[in-house]
């Protein structure tokens, strides 16, 4: 089966809200689970993809549309990368989510880099804070914790 | 999902592109953020904010082993969710399979560098062009601890303040625990080493140490951790007063010591059954002056040894790196370079490629850390802070098991473990 851009067909992939959208073959197999569903001949219907809602999937086909795109330099993708990931945290909790669910490693592997970037080179309190993380440690605990691991907090 | 983004972004493919697939996106998208709407505020009612909670253990795993190690550190004291993950021994097991081996410190004089002086490095991690020195916690009683061996994650250290005292260590979890004292400990650091025996999975701390005083009678005393005690096994046929810390290498550790004609040699030390073997050294004559084999270490699964001398017009000293290619066979010792170290290099770029380059090699020489990078088979110099001290540096692999975990993985019984 040739998945150049010139003879690719189109998709339909329908969201987990009942919003259809019209992807192009090429584009699409960049999510191996679409692609295996592909490769087995059952793409023909609007292909169902109930843990995904509407908004993130126009993201997620966005993101697979540049990466699908020969032309795109190392560079280049490597800024719009840096763009596309510039999101608030709800935004980036549902493109894990997708990712993980459409099986898409590139785009898993870019978010969680995001997601430990802004954990890298922060004290456990900064993180609780951007996370919106409860501390569930006892005052017992932190305190001992503190005293224990001075070392880890210069 | 924020509406304004993806419109922003969709409007901007149908200018750029005119496109009628982008048109149809863009469309679907109106209407699901319509609906979005509807209903996000219950969503949000329901749902905390906090999405990492919510996510998949392994995609949180996954964040982590993303993580420099100092980060990785403090994540365990965010909330007790992240403990439990970063504790878990899957975690271990995916850390360590993804994590480089990082290096280890040990520096003479510590006041130079704060108050501890065992450290690891590791890129800074906002800054690509720095480095950062993790600190180490060790819950030993005294601090002056040396380092005698690395070995599957686990460190063994000795007190030189008390030197019946030896130590097993995981740096990383600061758990730490003590071995049974020994009868006659080394009066400073002598010819010690640390490893695990390949069929029993044993760990075993060798120590020589002199008979008496004033005696140049050296006996190796041996201990099996989580046996209780240690074992004497007999004296020790060659000089291995230049030895310090052994190589861990094929289930044997390896030091450069002399036979009785003062030659150097060097020395293996099978851990499974306890017995000495000895490796000729390879065939240098530095016109038949007096050769210094100055040190011993691993290049990519090999044994590689350095040897220095004076060049023919005593002008400068000659440095030499062979690697003993198939382990054991005498003949397949090949030389790797020839450099005469005077050039001196920034310490802090080369650092970073040194911990990226797993093939490359640290050792220190003479009052100095020597630097070997296979890419450019060339050496060089390193400076910390512009210290003279002696420093001497481990290739380390960080493993968040804990010690227990990691011994019991291998041998039976651990006694004394202290969490830091």
């Amino acid at each position: 089966m040739s998945l150049s851009p010139s003879t690719s067909k189109m998709l339909s992939l329908k969201s987990s809200d009942g919003k259809v959208l019209e992807v192009e073959e090429h584009v699409a197999v960049l999510c191996e689970t679409i692609k295996s569903l592909v490769e087995d001949g059952c793409a023909d219907s609007p292909i169902p993809l109930a843990n995904v809602d509407g908004a993130t999937l126009g993201n997620v086909m966005e993101w697979c549309k540049k990466h699908a795109d020969q032309k795109a330099s190392a560079d280049d993708l490597e800024d719009w990368d840096a763009e596309f990931v510039e999101r608030d945290q709800g935004e980036l909790y549902h493109l894990i989510m997708a990712a993980n669910y459409l099986n898409i490693k590139g785009l898993l592997d870019l978010i969680c880099q995001k997601v430990a970037d802004m954990i890298k080179g922060k004290h456990p309190e900064k993180i609780r804070e951007i996370f919106n993380i409860e501390n569930d440690f006892t005052p017992e605990q932190q305190e001992q914790i503190r005293k224990d691991n001075s070392w880890a907090f210069e | 999902m924020e509406p304004s983004r993806v419109e922003t972004t969709l409007k901007f493919l149908i200018l750029q592109h005119g496109n009628a697939k982008a048109t149809t996106v863009y469309k679907e998208s109106q209407k699901a953020n319509m609906s979005e709407k509807r209903t996000r505020t219950t969503y949000q009612q329901r749902r905390t904010r906090d999405y990492m909670s919510k996510l998949p253990h392994y995609v949180v795993m996954d964040i982590f082993c993303k993580l420099p190690l100092k980060s990785l550190l403090s994540c365990r004291f965010v909330c007790k969710a992240w403990r439990d993950l970063i504790s878990d021994p899957c975690f271990a097991t995916l850390h360590l399979a993804k994590a480089p081996a990082i290096l280890m410190f040990q520096i003479g004089n510590f006041e130079i560098l704060g108050e501890t002086n065992i450290f690891m490095v590791e890129p800074e991690a906002n800054h690509p062009d720095a480095i950062t020195k993790v600190n180490m916690g060790f819950n030993i009683p005294k601090s002056d601890a040396k380092i005698i061996g690395s070995c599957n994650g686990l460190l063994c250290l000795w007190d030189d303040l008390s030197p019946d005292s030896f130590y097993i260590s995981n740096p990383v979890t600061g758990e730490c625990m003590t071995l049974p004292k020994i009868k006659r400990g080394p009066k400073h650091l002598s010819a010690s080493g640390f490893g695990i025996s390949s069929k029993t999975k044993q760990y075993k701390v060798i120590t020589m140490t002199y008979r008496q005083v004033l005696s140049h009678e050296l006996e190796a005393q041996i201990h099996t951790v989580g046996s209780g005690t240690w074992r004497t096994i007999g004296h020790v046929p060659y000089d291995f007063s230049c030895a310090l810390s052994g190589i861990f290498l094929n289930g044997a550790l390896h030091w450069i010591a002399r036979d009785d004609n003062k030659s150097g040699l060097l020395c293996a030390f099978d851990i499974e059954n306890e017995q000495f073997l000895t490796i000729p050294l390879p065939p240098i004559s530095f016109f038949g002056r007096k050769i210094d084999w100055s040190n011993l270490g691993v290049l990519g699964g090999c044994l590689c040894v350095f040897a220095s001398g004076e060049n023919l017009f005593f002008f400068y000293s000659k440095l030499e790196m062979w690697v003993l290619k198939d382990y054991g066979v005498k003949d397949s010792w090949t030389k790797a370079l020839v450099e005469d170290p005077v050039a001196k290099h920034r310490w802090d770029k080369i650092w970073l490629e040194l911990i990226r380059n797993k093939e490359s090699l640290v050792l220190s020489y003479e009052n100095y850390l020597v630097y070997y990078d296979p890419r450019t088979k060339r050496l060089r110099k390193l400076y910390i802070c512009g210290t003279q001290s002696r420093i001497k540096v481990f290739p380390h692999i960080p493993r968040f098991l804990s010690l227990e975990a990691i011994m019991l993985g291998e041998s039976s019984k651990v006694l004394n473990i202290k969490s830091r």
